[in-house]
């Protein structure tokens, strides 16, 4: 609808510069890859077990990275709010849930733009070496984005339980602290790449979970799932009326 | 498409909030005026106007817009209305051709056309960032956008205060061409009276969450009038004829609140037309009878 | 057509355009069967509330000067001359009895008020 076309239009003009960043931190990201991981083992050669686990591992944080920074705000809601935009919306033909919408279809589109831009290293994986990453990536990719919308869905939250800016400041502090403490408590658990079998076995049976079907289906039913919290969350946030 | 006499109607409407209130707010804006909306800051001007466009809920009271409930029809009537903001509410990154392109999906009647000519006429530049806008040239550009959809109704929150008066002159006039058709109407919130002194057909004046006066702004400026008398003679004045008193080391100055009738009844003092301002000064001060 | 409006004389505004259109169907400008300026396009102009100039040809159409018809507009009406000129001459007897009386009172003969006339209308 061409309501929608104007909606998306707008944040993704004001977008452009954080897309932009995101477009070179992903190029970064996956040339890293390529280099780091690809090229050396081009002209030795890798035993077919070996390939499947490492390069699954170790490109999948193509996807985590990219889907978790491609699917978060990048700096709109603060230009809203300056700009005067929030409040006088308002005053437009446009309603909480559809503005919710089309900021939802907007993050899943440049979601969904640059998991087609970063599936360039599947086909590099599977030229060189025979091994289809596509699926988990894809899996990995849609979950990865599921977490990124829902932290926004939880900072939408706060924003709507808190009152003034001092308290907002508080909370969004405290949310970040949380969440990097979090993906270091992570961070820990994730098994460095030993030899040891007990860790490889492990490792293979994470890879295998990987890419399975059915963990495909959870990761998008995941998505769907979080997707709707989000719609609720935002259209709610968007409907509050001033005292 | 309803068949409507008001443009809007304000019924009875009361708000609390903050150690403020709207006092049993009521007026009618008919179809094809202009009306000023006018009184101090702080009057209760912003809330009411936002109260109008359901920004903020009302404690009880009616408020209809063309016709329809300002809450259930609140989506129907905003495509058909527009306001204009004293900020522009864009942001500096976007440029007018952006803000065209956002109002298109928006509104359903966005004539591309018209929006461009309004563009031309005012001189604004299409892909230049807005941020490079002066605050005249941006008010300029939120009414081309005000004008560009066949709005049966603008509403104006104090957006020609900081302008100056050559950009206003030429905002007031393509209003009144705008609502030559009859079919459109405009409020305008105002405490720069001087600009509705002249071309507004109806004035609604609000202090401290009050209505004081609403009406035909001919017959409220003809009804008033500032008569000039010595300070001893201010006691043979009636009351009821009296809003307040401006007095100074040389006489008194009384606002009448019927011309003809002063002019009667106090023959030998001189009597003076009043301005809007005069008006509004007036009024403010009349809880303290004398003042000065 | 000419409309000057001042904003400082004291007279109301609709009422200074309804005596200047009347002015000029009484001296022929304006003839008889001619359209006026709708009334928003002479508020328009003119940079008034349109609710003026709405009294102002309400007032027209009331001492019979113009016709309005709704979507068609305002139309001057045939003007009775004589009946006009009665009336004025009417009036010109009472303001000539206001300045006899008020002559006498000042001691002036019949003579010197003649005479004022003449000046003060310069001699035509």
């Amino acid at each position: 609808m061409k309501l929608y076309k104007s909606l998306i239009y707008r944040e993704m003009k004001l977008s452009r510069a954080y897309y932009g960043f995101c477009i070179l931190f992903f190029a970064l990201l996956i040339t890293t890859v390529l280099v780091g991981l690809i090229l050396p083992n081009v002209d030795e050669g890798v035993a077919p077990g070996e390939a499947r686990l490492g390069f699954t591992l170790v490109s999948l944080v193509i996807p985590v990275l990219g889907a978790l920074f491609v699917t978060r705000d990048g700096g709109n809601y603060k230009k809203d709010v300056n700009s005067g935009w929030a409040r006088a919306v308002a005053a437009y033909p446009v309603t909480s849930k559809q503005r919710a919408l089309a900021e939802l279809l907007m993050r899943l589109i440049s979601s969904l733009v640059f998991m087609v831009l970063g599936s360039v290293v599947t086909i590099v994986i599977n030229a060189n070496f025979g091994v289809n990453i596509l699926l988990p990536y894809v899996s990995v990719w849609m979950l990865s984005g599921a977490v990124g919308l829902l932290i926004d869905a939880g900072l939408g939250v706060i924003v709507m339980l808190t009152r003034d800016k001092k308290q907002l400041k508080k909370y969004i502090v405290i949310a970040n602290v949380a969440m990097i403490a979090l993906l270091g408590t992570v961070a820990k658990y994730i098994p460095s790449f030993d030899e040891s079998i007990a860790t490889k076995k492990l490792l293979e049976r994470i890879v295998d979970t990987l890419y399975s079907g059915w963990f495909f289906l959870i990761c998008a039913a995941i998505l769907c799932a979080v997707s709707a919290l989000f719609l609720f969350v935002y259209a709610r946030s968007y409907e509050r009326r001033e005292a | 498409m309803t068949a409507y006499q008001n443009s809007i109607e304000i019924n009875g409407v009361t708000k609390r909030y903050d150690g403020f209130m709207l006092d049993n707010i009521s007026f009618q804006i008919p179809k094809g005026c202009i009306m000023g909306f006018i009184g101090q800051n702080g009057a209760g001007k912003t809330t009411t106007i936002r109260s109008l466009l359901h920004i903020t809920n009302i404690d009880s009271g009616e408020i209809k817009l063309l016709g329809l409930d300002h809450v259930k029809d609140e989506y129907e009537i905003k495509k058909r209305i527009a306001v204009v903001f004293d900020e522009m509410p864009f942001h500096d990154s976007l440029n007018a051709k952006d803000m065209s392109l956002i109002f298109e999906g928006m509104y359903p009647d966005w004539d591309r056309n018209e929006f461009r000519s309004y563009l031309q006429r005012f001189q604004l530049p299409e892909k230049k960032k807005i941020g490079k806008f002066s605050k005249g040239m941006k008010m300029k550009l939120q009414i081309a956008c005000a004008l560009s959809h066949n709005a049966e109704l603008l509403v104006m929150d104090e957006a020609t205060t900081g302008l100056d008066p050559v950009v206003r002159d030429e905002i007031l006039h393509i209003f009144m061409e705008y609502l030559q058709n009859g079919e459109r109407s405009v409020l305008m919130s105002s405490h720069i009276t001087s600009d509705l002194e002249k071309i507004a057909d109806m004035v609604t004046f609000i202090d401290k969450g009050r209505i004081l006066l609403t009406g035909s702004k001919d017959e409220i400026v003809e009804s008033h009038g500032i008569l000039k008398c010595d300070k001893e003679k201010l006691a043979e004045l009636d009351p009821e004829d009296v809003v307040s008193i401006r007095t100074n080391n040389f006489g008194a100055e009384v606002m009448v609140n019927d011309r003809e009738d002063a002019a009667f009844k106090y023959r030998d003092c001189v009597i003076d037309p009043a301005t809007l301002d005069d008006i509004m000064l007036y009024y403010v001060h009349r809880d303290a009878k004398e003042w000065s | 057509m000419n409309i000057n409006i001042s904003n400082s004389s004291g007279e109301p505004i609709y009422l200074q355009i309804a005596g200047q259109i009347k002015t000029m169907i009484l001296e022929g400008k304006l003839r008889e069967g001619q359209a006026l300026p709708s009334m928003r396009v002479l508020a328009t102009e003119l940079r008034i509330s349109f609710m003026t100039t709405k009294r102002a040809y309400e007032e027209l159409e009331r001492d019979g000067f113009i016709e309005s018809y709704t979507g068609k507009g305002s139309f001057v009406k045939a003007q009775n001359l004589e009946i006009y000129r009665e009336e004025q001459i009417k009036r010109i007897e009472s303001l000539l009895m206001e300045a006899g009386e008020t002559a006498r009172k000042a001691g002036l003969t019949m003579d010197e008020l003649h005479e004022l006339l003449d000046l003060v209308n310069g001699g035509e």
